[in-house]
């Protein structure tokens, strides 16, 4: 038996939370211990928790089509090398995710369906796009230094399976930050027409960077469950704090323009690269910022973003076209080996 | 880009009706030193344990460098965690290889070998011997399939490009490289004031 | 790279005179054109494979023909005093030395994907086992080291038209297509090099016995047969030039303009 019909007479079972073994939940989670799937847990965590491995993992999924137009392009044996082994990194971690979401009980094939039908998300910096070369190197700098960030705090989480498999994804998502260093380093210490290139992207995937946060938090996040309960464990608005006090000064080491505004010979404003409030404070010491557009956010969230559309399309070609494999597996004569 | 990316039609009509289950899963074990323990490396779904050895090799396998690597379908798998029941079933003599897992985030690796007539029994033993620990394992070694001695795990060419420590140096060195010449152009504006 | 494996694959380039060096270059581009071409067409199947773990270990594949290529490619730039990337992505389209069949879309089919994988990996195989016995100290160290990974890729292509030929009828239908689609392509692969009779004459290529193409065809057709399936497999090459004499499919020069999209912005830079 998999482990998932485990998972679910547990659901049965604890249809309505115990006061007491709420209690007991709680003090071990605040203790510091780690939760396994086994464990009592209030439904709502088991919900929750289910919600956040799963659209992980849809988010991975999702995440390898921007980058994975590219892998025909990259433009030596290295990079080209590098880009799909990223690109075959983040299928890997979908796997994962999805194993853990799994054994909370729902089906993989569930899970990619709903995933093409809409009817669960992914993350939403994937519905951009990746025009240039140069956007490559911003996504693996900017994006996945931003998912470093995030997945380091998920790694100090409560739920064992999650945490454990944070902990392995980070590990190779020091290999895609590195290879989006030397990216964006070759890029800014090469010609002109390079450098032009790096910083349109980096103008275009500022922006997109902060909102991979999440929205602001609500007031007293602390004591709301996914952060009582520890399913994440920083507030978005202290972690993009963060990003940004540490990628505003290396994108000014870099020769990046951050904070300049550009006029026309009326005075009229053409271009804010990326935004003019970007400047240290010095009595702070932290970088001044301009909130994202969070309309646009939700807009893009609804499905009004450049690429939702395109991505959702790609993925669900791929299921299609592979129902027959899968079907030939599945209703095959099993047991042959793989070779002679 | 590619051509299979591009301009791909918005999708018409119903899903196709699903295939039926998901495949069976397996975890998988790489020994990342000849005579080491086996570690735990993760989970993975298949059909039947050649494909799933088959993944393991070309998903875990690559992951870094190892000699070696166990598959083990999860219903083989008898703990004292309540995923995976132990089985009581009485029969003759087995050697059961028993997998420990010791603090709360760490992983499972391989321990001892115990001969039980049921997993329960070797169980029991394992945990007495160890008690200590979050999980113990124990399987029937007949259940853990292995790599061969001349199966190829870890490639023979270059992998650094998929390594971080692949850019360590190169990308220390375009750092200097570029936070200096700021101050390379000041030193120079110097010089040429000096000079003229 | 340990440091003995790098001397041998690295010594006396000198020795080889004129043609011979002439010869082996035009034979490890045909090998390694193929390579990138596979590489090229099966890696953009990453995050668009049939099975999360399936996608996961083709993509593994696909890295090694690349970096097969590039490892030949660098031998090639010593003996011709050039850089692989500049093999890869700086030639003209008549330059190219590979196959037709590595040249065409596999039009999101994966039996495709998979035919083209099975011809290609048991025919290097066999060159690389040809190369292994190089009266050429350097190359036959390369060709060793390749080869062990190329078992890999053998046992993948062997394993999945084993499942898919005594899967369902559907499967089975689509394999067996894809097979007599690729399999007159295919012969583009037997094509040799200019001048590959002086490489086997002075043992740089030796021969193998049985020759190479009746082992090739031996093979596949074993393993089709096994596998329910059936493989019209072809006897030699084509009668006209083809790929190896830079003659190449009319979509070949539109795949480079693709592949070197972004190289061509600054072909002198660094990328």
């Amino acid at each position: 038996m998999s482990g998932s019909s485990n998972v679910g007479m547990h659901v049965d079972h604890d249809l309505h939370d115990d006061p007491e073994k709420l209690a007991e939940f709680e003090s071990r989670v605040a203790d510091g211990h780690l939760i396994e799937h086994d464990d009592w847990m209030p439904d709502a965590y088991r919900k929750g928790m289910l919600k956040m491995a799963e659209h992980h993992a849809n988010s991975e999924i999702i995440g390898a089509l921007p980058e994975g137009e590219w892998i025909t392009r990259a433009p030596s044996l290295r990079r080209k090398l590098a880009l799909t082994a990223k690109v075959q990194d983040e299928v890997g971690h979908g796997q994962m995710l999805y194993r853990v979401s799994q054994d909370l009980g729902k089906s993989r094939d569930d899970m990619l369906r709903d995933l093409i039908t809409g009817k669960t998300k992914y993350h939403n910096v994937f519905n951009y796009p990746a025009p240039t070369w140069g956007d490559i190197a911003m996504i693996q700098w900017l994006i996945d230094g931003a998912a470093i960030m995030n997945q380091k705090t998920l790694a100090d989480g409560a739920f064992g399976p999650y945490v454990r498999t944070m902990k392995r994804i980070n590990m190779e998502e020091a290999f895609h930050f590195k290879s989006g260093e030397d990216m964006v380093l070759t890029l800014m210490s090469g010609t002109p027409r390079q450098k032009k290139m790096a910083q349109d992207a980096f103008d275009r995937w500022w922006y997109p960077s902060l909102m991979f946060f999440g929205p602001p938090d609500k007031p007293d996040a602390e004591n709301l469950p996914p952060m009582k309960w520890r399913m994440k464990t920083v507030k978005n608005d202290e972690l993009r704090q963060r990003f940004v006090d540490r990628f505003a000064p290396a994108a000014l080491d870099l020769g990046f323009v951050i904070n300049v505004v550009e006029k026309d010979a009326d005075g009229l404003v053409v271009a804010k690269r990326p935004d003019e409030q970007l400047r240290q404070d010095e009595t702070t010491g932290h970088y001044a910022f301009t909130e994202p557009d969070w309309e646009e956010f939700y807009r893009v969230i609804r499905g009004g973003g450049p690429c939702n559309r395109q991505r959702l399309a790609l993925r669900r070609l791929s299921y299609e076209q592979g129902q027959w494999v899968r079907r030939a597996i599945l209703q095959g004569q099993a047991g042959l080996p793989p070779a002679a | 880009m590619s051509k299979r990316r591009q301009n791909v039609p918005e999708p018409e009509g119903d899903l196709p009706a699903p295939v039926g289950s998901d495949l069976a899963p397996y975890v998988v074990f790489t020994q990342l030193k000849k005579d080491g323990p086996f570690v735990y490396a993760g989970w993975l779904d298949a059909v039947d344990a050649a494909m799933a050895m088959f993944f393991a090799r070309e998903h875990y396998g690559q992951d870094q460098k190892c000699t070696q690597i166990w598959t083990i379908p999860r219903p083989a798998i008898g703990g004292t965690d309540a995923d995976h029941p132990v089985s009581t079933a009485e029969g003759a003599s087995r050697t059961y290889r028993v997998f420990r897992q010791r603090g709360e985030a760490t992983v499972l690796s391989s321990a001892e070998t115990i001969d039980a007539t049921s997993a329960a029994v070797a169980l029991t033993e394992a945990v007495k011997t160890d008690p200590d620990v979050e999980v113990t394992w124990v399987v029937a070694e007949a259940d853990i399939a292995a790599t061969g001695p001349d199966d190829l795990i870890w490639r023979h060419t270059d992998q650094t490009y998929r390594l971080a420590r692949g850019y360590a140096k190169t990308v220390r060195e375009k750092w200097e490289r570029v936070r200096n010449q700021p101050a390379l152009a000041e030193y120079e504006k110097e010089e040429l004031k000096e000079a003229f | 790279m340990p440091a003995a494996r790098a001397a041998t694959e690295d010594t006396a380039m000198t020795e080889l005179d004129d043609a011979t060096r002439h010869a082996l270059c035009d034979l490890l581009l045909a090998i390694a054109d193929d390579k990138l071409m596979l590489g090229h067409r099966n890696s953009d199947w990453t995050g668009l494979g049939p099975i999360l773990e399936e996608d996961i270990a083709f993509s593994s594949i696909a890295q090694d023909e690349i970096a097969h290529a590039q490892a030949l490619y660098e031998f090639v730039g010593r003996l011709a005093g050039t850089t692989a990337d500049a093999l890869a992505f700086g030639r003209s389209p008549d330059a190219y030395r590979c196959a037709a069949v590595v040249e065409r879309s596999d039009d999101n089919d994966w039996a495709i994907a998979l035919a083209r994988q099975l011809f290609c990996d048991h025919l290097d195989q066999l060159r690389l086992q040809r190369l292994s016995n190089s009266s050429y100290a350097p190359i036959a160290a390369l060709a060793r080291r390749l080869a062990a990974e190329e078992q890999v890729h053998v046992e993948h292509a062997d394993g999945w038209v084993r499942r898919l030929g005594s899967g369902t009828d559907e499967s089975r239908q689509r394999m067996q297509a894809a097979l007599d689609t690729l399999a007159p392509l295919s012969a583009s692969l037997l094509e040799a090099v200019a001048d590959q009779a002086t490489l086997e004459a002075n043992g740089v290529y030796p021969p193998l016995d049985p020759p190479m193409t009746a082992t090739w065809c031996a093979k596949l057709t074993t393993l089709v047969d096994d596998a329910g399936l059936h493989l019209a497999c072809p006897e030699s090459a084509p009668n006209t030039p083809g790929g190896r004499r830079g003659v190449h499919t009319p979509e070949f020069p539109s795949i480079l303009d693709e592949m070197c999209e972004v190289y061509r912005i600054e072909p002198d830079a660094a990328w």
